[in-house]
């Protein structure tokens, strides 16, 4: 429902997405990247916010140049930067955006939108005193106003708590069904937790496109893990260089995986983070 | 159907708005400059002949809630309108700042932040904008030197002026808007609305007195001269041109507002062909409105008929001159009068009325008030000289006066004339006159066969005593004999209490009561001087006048008085 042709944005020599071809259909799709990937990027031109440098994109079936209006009229969108419009309440904020969105009668959704995202008892009091969390859940219920067909969520979880990212992993589960979610996010569990289909977005190239079992089958032998002791830690890391993926603690030893394999190491079964991390440096 | 569906959203959108504006305290800044403006001042009548409406806001009292409705129209177009300007311009750029916070989701709506998202929020602000200053202007009713006159004629007019109001609040809402957009900047653009309404007030002071341009800029600037003489403005299609084009001008530039954003890359590829039309819209409007009102003042202007206009043996002016109806402004922008069917003519200044006047007033009592000076140039033979000239309108007695200002005539009639008319005692027969107000006297000296008072201070906060006072001192006489004069002039409407004051100076002739400061809540002349003892002798003056006067009469034994004081000085 979303299909990129030769899709590409470029600001001034800088190379924000390089020409990519992409089809997403319907479900939860992940697009994973480190900063600056050309993630925010895509998803503004998909929302009609930006206009590309080259190629096409449409979303279902209307391209964002020619016809941004019927696109918008389909479409639910939580920017990467979201801030409510200050000085109005929660409630408020949401009947704001239904007139944006032209809606008809909106309050039994709003009802239900404040409901489902926890906010009826805070929805009489202004954003301003909102968290981080809620106003993120008062940006998807804004979203999801009108029950649009395509959704766009650029970095829901970004400076949450693990407890509220957890919290809202749960939402994302449940968005999929019918609708195109395009979930933006360099946030790997995030995607683990909720995406049918993937696509891995480095320096604005495409390097992978599929569903999260593939791109871990593809690092299939190719993932090891080596136990070392604290004080060799720095030493062995830095010898191994490019190959290691990610190191955490264990009492007094260090666990390092890495894309080689080294004295002491063994094989393991990759996780969605080490075939990302792995697609990265290959 | 349909319209109802586009209203409703749009109407709620304003009221989210209302909502909003209400959380940011800089309308209640505004709200107590209002209540502190209009308690100290009140209505400023704006009269381009008298200087002083244009240099500051004189300390007039609201006479009826006619005038209280023009109020807020009048600051408007004075110094008081920047700041004004000022409060609307925080107002919205506070709300279209906060649009930055969202923008992202704006963009991907449908109508994506264009006219019918942005009008409604301007059109929100710019009403309770106005209606906070029109709260702010209730304050001037409570004003006591107001209340005590204000009478309800003219309240019709309120809802009209109101609206007028909300148009120029248009007008600084969506200039505002304009250069937030231009500039981008929450805080210059207070500045430059507040700097732009300042150089308009003041252009209308400096600028180009001799032009239509200018009448053109002093008639906006003073709602076309409305008052309670010309409640719909001296014109009233100028009146209505000038609301057509604030409307104008506001459309325009909120629309020139949303064209302009589009230089952003955010909102360049923001297509709005709906704005583009509007836009053009409101310049016609705008252009068109304002070339209409050219016209209208234009054919408004007094044409004077004059011939070869020239001096005699003594250098008066001897050719009669009329000028056409309507009679409102000279070629120089000077305001005549209110509209009505008078007379005018013009002879140098200082000289006195021709003898063809009479033919003039048609066998009708006259009276004569310089309203403006001209310069003219006139040839005679071959010598040309450059006199200065009066324009000098007849009004006769008859003329009506308006509902709103009645009452303040009655008081006039009632109360002051009676006073005005015994005080010819000592005035030589000179006939005293009340000027009514709107008439843009501002001098005894203006009327050339008597003494005329302003009405501005009879019916204003100066009480009937201090008139009466006021009126002994052309005498020269002392201070009893004064208030001898001041007790025959009140007893005119209020015999009881000159006969209650009379009893208290026998007491005090008697030594039974001492006359001090202590005791003014029963004896309350305004004498300036109120703490100078008061002895049995002075107060034994006082009733020794009062019952010569009794005796022989109170005018014989007054002139006698008056000539013994002119005697002596003699």
């Amino acid at each position: 429902m979303i299909r990129l042709d030769g899709l590409s944005k470029d600001y001034g020599d800088v190379h924000a997405l390089r020409p990519t071809d992409l089809q997403i259909d319907s479900g939860v799709f992940g697009l994973l990247g480190p900063n600056g990937a050309g993630k925010t990027t895509l998803i503004r031109m998909a929302a009609t916010t930006l206009p590309p440098s080259g190629g096409s994109i449409t979303v279902c079936g209307h391209s964002p140049v020619r016809d941004p209006v019927a696109i918008r009229r389909m479409l639910g969108y939580l920017p990467q930067d979201f801030g409510a419009y200050p000085k109005l309440k929660g409630r408020e904020y949401l009947e704001y955006v239904a007139i944006l969105k032209n809606l008809r009668h909106p309050k039994p959704q709003i009802d239900a939108l404040l409901s489902q995202f926890g906010l009826s008892d805070v929805a009489a009091r202004s954003v301003t005193t909102y968290s981080g969390g809620m106003l993120r859940r008062l940006g998807i219920a804004q979203a999801l106003l009108g029950e649009p067909r395509v959704l766009l969520i650029d970095e829901p979880t970004s400076g949450l708590d693990p407890e509220e990212r957890a919290r809202f992993r749960e939402y994302l589960m449940d968005l999929g069904g019918s609708r195109v979610v395009v979930l933006s996010t360099h946030f790997v569990e995030d995607v683990a937790a909720t995406c049918d289909q993937l696509g891995v977005l480095d320096c604005g190239s495409l390097r992978y496109h599929g569903t999260p079992r593939e791109l871990i089958e593809r690092f299939q032998g190719t993932i090891f893990e080596v136990s070392v002791p604290e004080a060799d830690a720095a030493e062995k890391t830095e010898a191994w260089g490019g190959s290691v993926l990610t190191t955490r603690r264990d009492l007094d030893a260090r666990v390092v995986r890495l894309t080689e394999d080294v004295e002491g190491s063994c094989e393991v079964a990759p996780t969605l983070e080490d075939a990302y991390l792995a697609l990265l440096r290959s | 159907m349909r319209i109802q569906w586009t209203m409703r959203p749009m109407l709620h959108l304003a009221w989210l708005e209302v909502k909003s504006s209400i959380r940011r305290p800089i309308w209640i800044v505004l709200a107590i400059l209002s209540v502190l403006l209009f308690y100290s001042a009140s209505v400023p009548d704006f009269e381009p002949s008298a200087t002083r409406s244009l240099t500051g806001i004189p300390h007039f009292p609201l006479v009826s809630l006619g005038e209280w409705g023009r109020l807020p129209l009048l600051f408007g177009g004075s110094v008081v309108g920047a700041i004004f300007a000022l409060f609307v311009s925080l107002m919205i750029v506070e709300a279209f700042h906060a649009e930055l916070s969202h923008r992202d989701v704006l963009w991907a709506t449908p109508g994506r932040g264009g006219l019918a998202t942005t009008a409604p929020r301007v059109l929100a602000i710019t009403t309770l904008a106005t209606v906070i200053i029109y709260a702010g202007s209730a304050a001037a009713l409570v004003n006591p030197e107001n209340r005590q006159i204000l009478v309800a004629a003219g309240g019709g007019y309120v809802p009209i002026y109101f609206a007028l109001m909300w148009l120029q609040v248009l007008v600084w809402s969506s200039l505002s808007l304009f250069v937030f957009y231009l500039t981008r900047s929450r805080w210059i653009t207070p500045i430059v609305v507040t700097v732009l309404s300042g150089l308009w007030f003041i252009a209308g002071l400096i600028g180009y007195p001799s032009s239509l341009v200018g009448l053109l800029h002093r008639s906006y600037l003073a709602w076309n001269f409305i008052s309670s003489f010309a409640p719909w403005g001296l014109a009233p299609e100028m009146l209505a041109l000038q609301a057509a084009s604030y409307a104008g001008l506001g459309f325009l530039l909120v629309c020139g507002s949303i064209m302009i954003r589009r230089r952003f890359p955010e909102w360049r590829h923001v297509r709005q062909p709906v704005v583009r039309a509007a836009l053009v819209l409101g310049i016609l409007c705008a252009a068109g409105t304002v070339i209409g009102g050219a016209g209208v003042l234009r054919s408004h202007m007094a044409p004077f008929r004059l011939g070869d206009p020239r001096f005699d043996a003594t250098g008066r002016l001897i050719q009669q001159s009329y000028a056409d109806r309507p009679y409102i402004w000279s070629g120089n922008g000077v305001l005549l009068l209110y509209p009505g069917s008078y007379g005018a003519v013009r002879f140098l200044t200082g000289e006195e009325a021709p003898a063809w006047l009479d033919e003039v007033a048609d066998g009708r009592e006259i009276r004569l008030y310089e309203e403006a000076g001209s310069m003219i140039y006139m040839r005679e033979g071959a010598i040309y000289s450059r006199r200065q000239q009066s324009i000098v309108l007849l009004l006769t007695r008859d003329a009506p006066f308006p509902a709103e200002v009645e009452r303040s005539v009655a008081r006039i009639r009632e109360q002051l004339m009676p006073m005005l008319n015994r005080a010819t005692i000592w005035h030589g027969g000179t006939k005293l006159y009340v000027a009514p107000p709107g008439m843009g006297i501002d001098s005894a000296e203006a009327v050339t066969d008597g003494l005329v008072i302003s009405s501005r201070e009879v019916l204003g906060s100066i009480t009937r005593d201090s008139v009466a006072w006021a009126l002994t001192e052309p005498t020269g006489l002392h201070e009893p004999e004064r208030l001898y004069l001041y007790l025959y002039l009140t007893a005119v409407w209020d015999e009881e209490r000159t006969e209650q004051y009379l009893d208290q100076l026998r007491s005090a002739a008697c030594g039974d009561y001492e006359l001090q400061p202590s005791s003014r809540r029963y004896w309350t002349p305004p004498v300036p001087r109120w703490d100078i003892s008061w002895g049995t002798g002075i107060a034994t003056r006082i009733v020794d006048h009062w019952e010569q006067g009794e005796r022989l009469g109170h005018p014989e034994y007054i002139r006698s008085l008056v000539k013994e004081v002119a005697g002596d000085s003699a």
